[in-house]
């Protein structure tokens, strides 16, 4: 999977967005629900204002009656009337503002005509006075139960203030349970934010140091060619120079060195620049393997073959150990692989020594193995070898025809077939190479007759 | 008498063609030395007017190698002269700054190398 950053940063956009989006969508909600709580709140207010007045007023004109009763003072029978007729648009103002709330609405016309009845006795009251004198109207006031009626109807007054007040008390409730709630939900998605903020500039520092890494190792591969296609221009370029200068007239073992030099040395770029583009068409998947089931046995043999005279050039014994079992494999870049290893390993082995190819089943795979008994690989070497031009001894491995770049192409190949190229080595002892290959899940390894098979390739095999 | 100049290069072709140069062209008598550590040891031995040093050796690079003459009484005054087939900037920066008298870039013209040492040591 490859994760770049723009696609990081775009992720950590989107979250974002959609994280600001929640804070104010609920932002939005809670200001509206704060904005309704408080007119409902201000509307409450309002209704149990509206009850205290109309208490007032009742109270007020029942006084002024009471004021009449005891003096039969004009002004108070006036006071009165006009204290009983604001009652009216009290109660209209009251049903309005409680149009809303259908248990108010219903309260409204039983405390309607609580107060009519209540002033229908007060209106009787005033005229049994003018009629009868003040004992005569206390007398009906007893007699009809006014302070009950009274009481009645503070009685109501008093149940619509505590149903208003209970709705007030709800309300609050209600809104602190919003408020509470937006909060919750703001400090969280904050929280989130914060996180995936964290978490994108984390994957994008990671991104870069990836690719800093990428093109740190690029420019240093690019300079290592540089310096490899360098060496043996300079060889050519110094060579070609001397000869054309004259200067050797006609020494003629001078001009035959010279040639051999740009010889030599052409034929270095070459294969340098055979492996450069091998090794960049293998890491850029450019090369399809063609794996098949193929016969391990047949292919440590093959290579062997192909060996075989290099091996004799150096008086190294080649000994190929060949096992029977079925391989899934791409046999040519196997082969490849296997000759590049067996060709290390006779270049750095003394005329005399052993170089071994075997092989063992290591289930699910199976493992190949390249004895010598060279020089060994220091320990500060085993990792960098695999690396390019990081061979234990640049000019030395030159000096024998390699590019720096056997390794890492073997490497490669075994990688691409799902394997793991490695090494054990100790110094002046020798060296052991070792892949595996994965075997083919339907053919099982037989034991091999390694006595029979078994091929010596050496310089007296002959 | 001719010049001494010790040549330290672990190619082996380039040093022949490099040696070439110098005796044929430059008329130097030329030491010849295959890494690092036989050019410090030939350098403490003969005493040579120059040293012409490739960078890049297994072992001992030219820049240990150079470290260590350096360190050495009998060695620090010769001047150092790098071959170099490392010519980016920064490598040439880096190489400079090491102390050595100059550079010669790889690939170099061996009918004009002696003169280009001639002028790094102003000879």
């Amino acid at each position: 999977m490859k994760r770049t950053i723009e696609k990081t940063v775009l992720t950590g956009f989107i979250v974002l967005l959609t994280l600001l989006g929640i804070v104010g969508v609920v932002s939005r909600r809670t200001v509206v629900a704060l904005v309704e709580g408080t007119r409902l709140v201000s509307h409450s207010h309002e209704v149990i204002h509206l009850l205290d007045r109309l208490s007032f007023q009742i109270a007020q004109s029942e006084d002024a009656a009471r004021g009449y009763v005891i003096t039969q003072d004009a002004s108070f029978q006036t006071s009165y009337r006009q204290l009983r007729d604001g009652i009216r648009p009290l109660l209209d103002a009251l049903r309005e503002e409680t149009a809303d709330n259908s248990r108010e609405q219903q309260n409204i016309p039983v405390l309607q005509s609580a107060i009519e009845q209540r002033f229908a006795l007060i209106d009787q009251g005033l005229a049994v006075r003018e009629a009868g004198g003040i004992d005569a109207s206390i007398r009906f006031g007893q007699e009809h139960h006014s302070a009950e009626l009274s009481q009645q109807v503070a009685g109501e007054i008093q149940q619509m203030k505590d149903l208003e007040n209970r709705l007030l008390s709800e309300r609050d409730l209600r809104e602190d349970q919003s408020a509470k709630r937006a909060y919750a939900v703001v400090i969280a998605a904050v929280f989130l934010a914060m996180i995936a903020v964290a978490f994108s500039v984390m994957l994008v520092f990671r991104d870069l140091t990836r690719r800093r890494e990428v093109e740190r190792m690029k420019a240093e591969f690019v300079s290592m060619v540089s310096h490899e296609l360098r060496t043996p221009l300079t060889s050519i370029r110094g060579s070609l120079g001397l000869l054309g200068s004259g200067l050797f007239g006609d020494n003629a073992a001078k001009w035959k060195q010279m040639l051999e030099i740009a010889i030599r040395n052409t034929d270095r770029l070459i294969r340098l620049l055979n492996d450069v583009l091998e090794i960049e068409k293998l890491k850029s998947g450019k090369i399809n393997l063609q794996r098949v089931s193929c016969d391990a046995g047949e292919l440590m043999q093959q290579a062997g073959d192909e060996m075989t005279a290099m091996a004799q050039g150096q008086g190294v014994h080649l000994r190929v150990m060949p096992v029977s079992a079925r391989i899934m494999a791409d046999p040519d870049r196997l082969l490849q692989c296997l000759t590049n290893l067996l060709s290390n390993a006779i270049k750095f082995s003394d005329s005399g020594s052993e170089v071994i190819l075997a092989a063992r089943s290591v289930v699910p795979d199976l493992r190949f193995e390249v004895r010598d008994d060279g020089r060994g690989i220091p320990r500060d070497k085993l990792q960098s070898i695999f690396e390019p031009f990081q061979q234990v001894d640049s000019s030395d491995s030159r000096r024998r025809g390699g590019t720096g770049l056997g390794l890492p192409i073997c490497r490669e190949i075994v990688r691409q077939h799902g394997g793991a190229l490695g090494v054990e080595s100790e110094l002046n002892k020798g060296s052991t190479f070792h892949f595996t290959i994965p075997l083919d899940g339907h053919s099982q390894m037989e034991k091999s007759d390694t006595g029979n098979r078994e091929r010596a390739y050496s310089m007296d095999s002959n | 008498m001719s010049k001494r100049i010790l040549l330290i290069d672990d190619e082996d072709d380039i040093r022949e063609i490099a040696a070439t140069s110098l005796e044929m062209i430059g008329g130097w008598q030329v030491s010849l030395a295959r890494s690092g550590e036989e050019g410090v040891l030939k350098a403490q031995q003969e005493h040579p007017e120059a040293i012409l040093l490739d960078v890049m050796m297994p072992e001992q690079d030219g820049a240990s190698t150079l470290a260590l003459l350096q360190a050495q009484k009998s060695t620090a005054a010769i001047p150092v002269i790098f071959l170099t087939a490392k010519v980016q900037p920064a490598e040439q920066q880096r190489l400079q700054s090491l102390g050595a008298t100059g550079i010669v870039s790889k690939p170099f013209d061996p009918l004009v190398l002696p003169q280009m040492i001639r002028e790094i040591l102003r000879w």
